[in-house]
């Protein structure tokens, strides 16, 4: 355990001192400022200031504007592209060289992927996380006060929920491929094609196995309560949520069992 | 002792890379593999490092056989492997690169893996260019990075593949003397097609050919193989089929060594070297 955490350490490292995940994060943060910006100049901001709020103007809560804004600008990115920038986690090693000297080293192939994959979730879950606590201030007084503890429940619970299933999944699925460019694509069909390709749906299992993560992506935002399925009973909300991020998290797990093996089977015909 | 019994590789296709092997290398001290490219030095280094595995044969290494995941990963944890073509994070530093290795081989404890990388780092002289990004070394700058982290830990098996590829003449002797210090009390296994690395640092040698070992022994006794058939000629290279391995071009005209009959009066018997000896035994196998 102490050596996967090392190893997180110098991996979100390595993430953070590419380009790709850099100019990812930049831009996220790029959009949340546009977002303040057109928000200040569609009001005005002295209106906004002695209104004490959008929320006050609007006649909402100003946790219902904060989450509006902030859910909305996140989740989706972070379900569908930001994870592409870490797809080539493990392919890099091969890319730059690695694979042979890491192969020689006492460390077991599941020890290696644990490590890669969590170094991954972790250098995304870092840069979100700072982005959404460096915007909080300013969506204080933009949105109108809100309520501090949904706004660190999303960032610290929801967030990292969905950064941790689709980025590892991604990072995993992409494991086997010989460069960062073919982990890339293993990535883009995933989160893109595959959503797109099976119709997306609410009334089935579908929609919890979809990396699309439909259930986890409804918390918070306008499409709340959207009366999704599962196994015949209707699940809402938090329970959708919740549903959602187990039945990632067992995809995960099969994803993990099935490189692990997939490895074996190779060594062993190679 | 590494013991290696009829050690077998093929690979996908039928390529058969190494065939029915015996070796025996003592448990300190210096072994040099050498061979032409293809002969199959790598594949034997790969698999003495625990990545490939023989498709029939067994190797055990001071007493673990590496046929099993328990023999593997105890082989690997006194292991220092140095690919022939060895990668590195380029966005990491000298010492982030060597303290991350460190980490991989299990070194743990902070203070104790700052002094390893401290040591390695002075080992290989980079020192003063620890905190610069790797992507900024020069090639042999990055070789001898390759090199720090496999004497990471100290090791007690050595297995260096075409270590001093990209170095300097200088750099290359202190890195031929460096390892003949660390042998004294590990297992060094040089792979290698530069025969000169072996002969100045090798007390125990192979040759293999097409994936066979077609000489086993001192480095003195592979020059043997070569006495009475090296010979000086100055002037007109003879075309009897002797082999030319060097020219040298003087101001009384050129000057050839051969290896073979000269069959001419002006050619002059020569001292062979280990170079000589190992271009005899590969005249003699074709």
């Amino acid at each position: 355990m102490n050596r996967i955490l090392n190893m997180m350490r110098y991996e979100i490292r390595i993430h953070w001192r590419r380009r790709g995940l850099r100019v990812m994060i930049i831009s996220y943060a790029l959009i949340m400022l546009v977002a303040i910006v057109q928000t200040i100049s569609a009001v005005g901001l002295s209106e906004l200031i002695a209104a004490g709020g959008l929320s006050s103007i609007e006649g909402t809560t100003g946790t219902e504007w904060m989450l509006l804004v902030t859910w909305t600008l996140t989740s989706g990115p972070l379900a569908f592209l930001m994870p592409l920038v870490l797809a080539d986690a493990i392919p890099y090693d091969k890319q730059v060289g690695m694979s042979e000297l890491l192969k020689s080293l006492p460390m077991s192939y599941p020890q290696y992927l644990l490590g890669k994959s969590f170094g991954a979730t972790g250098a995304l879950c870092l840069g979100v996380i700072g982005v959404l606590l460096i915007f909080a201030v300013p969506w204080w007084f933009i949105a109108g006060s809100y309520d501090v503890s949904v706004f660190l429940a999303m960032t610290l619970l929801a967030v990292p929920a969905l950064a941790v299933i689709n980025t590892m999944l991604v990072v995993l699925a992409a494991a086997g491929q010989p460069s960062a460019f073919r982990g890339l694509l293993i990535g883009i069909g995933l989160l893109i094609v595959l959503p797109v390709v099976i119709r997306l749906s609410h009334d089935n299992l579908i929609a919890f196995l979809l990396p699309s993560r439909g259930p986890m992506l409804s918390l918070y935002g306008p499409s709340i309560n959207t009366g999704y399925m599962l196994f015949g009973h209707p699940v809402e909300g938090a329970t959708a949520y919740i549903a959602n991020v187990i039945i990632g998290l067992i995809e995960i797990t099969a994803v993990f069992g099935i490189v692990v093996g997939w490895r074996q089977i190779k060594e062993n015909n190679t | 002792m590494i013991t290696i019994t009829n050690l077998t590789r093929t690979y996908k296709g039928g390529i058969t890379a190494l065939d029915d092997i015996d070796l025996t290398i003592q448990p300190s001290g210096m072994f040099g593999l050498l061979g032409e490219n293809g002969a199959g030095k790598s594949t034997l280094m790969r698999i003495l490092a625990g990545i490939l595995k023989p498709s029939s044969g067994q190797v055990d290494v001071f007493g673990h056989n590496l046929s099993t995941a328990p023999g593997r990963q105890a082989v690997q944890s006194m292991l220092g492997y140095l690919p022939q073509h060895l990668g590195l994070y380029p966005n990491l530093t000298g010492a982030e690169f060597l303290d991350y290795m460190a980490i991989l081989k299990g070194i743990n404890q902070t203070d104790v893996r700052r002094r390893e990388v401290a040591r390695v780092l002075d080992l290989v002289r980079l020192s003063d260019e620890a905190d610069r990004r790797l992507k900024d070394y020069s090639g042999g700058m990055q070789r001898r990075i390759g090199i720090a982290q496999s004497l990471l830990g100290t090791p007690r098996l050595i297995i260096v593949d075409e270590p001093t590829t990209g170095l300097d003449p200088e750099e290359r002797v202190r890195f031929r003397n460096l390892l003949s210090e660390i042998a004294r009390d590990a297992a060094v296994i040089l792979s290698t097609h530069i025969v000169e690395d072996i002969g100045y640092s090798c007390t125990d040698m192979a040759v293999l050919h097409r994936g066979r070992i077609i000489f086993r022994g001192a480095p003195a006794e592979l020059i043997e193989e070569a006495a009475g058939q090296v010979w000086k000629v100055t002037g007109q290279a003879p075309n009897n089929g002797a082999t030319v391995v060097s020219t040298l071009h003087q101001a009384s005209g050129v000057q050839y060594r051969i290896i073979g009959q000269p069959e001419m009066e002006t050619a002059t018997p020569v001292q062979p070297t280990l170079e000589d000896g190992y271009m005899c035994l590969m005249r003699r196998v074709g």
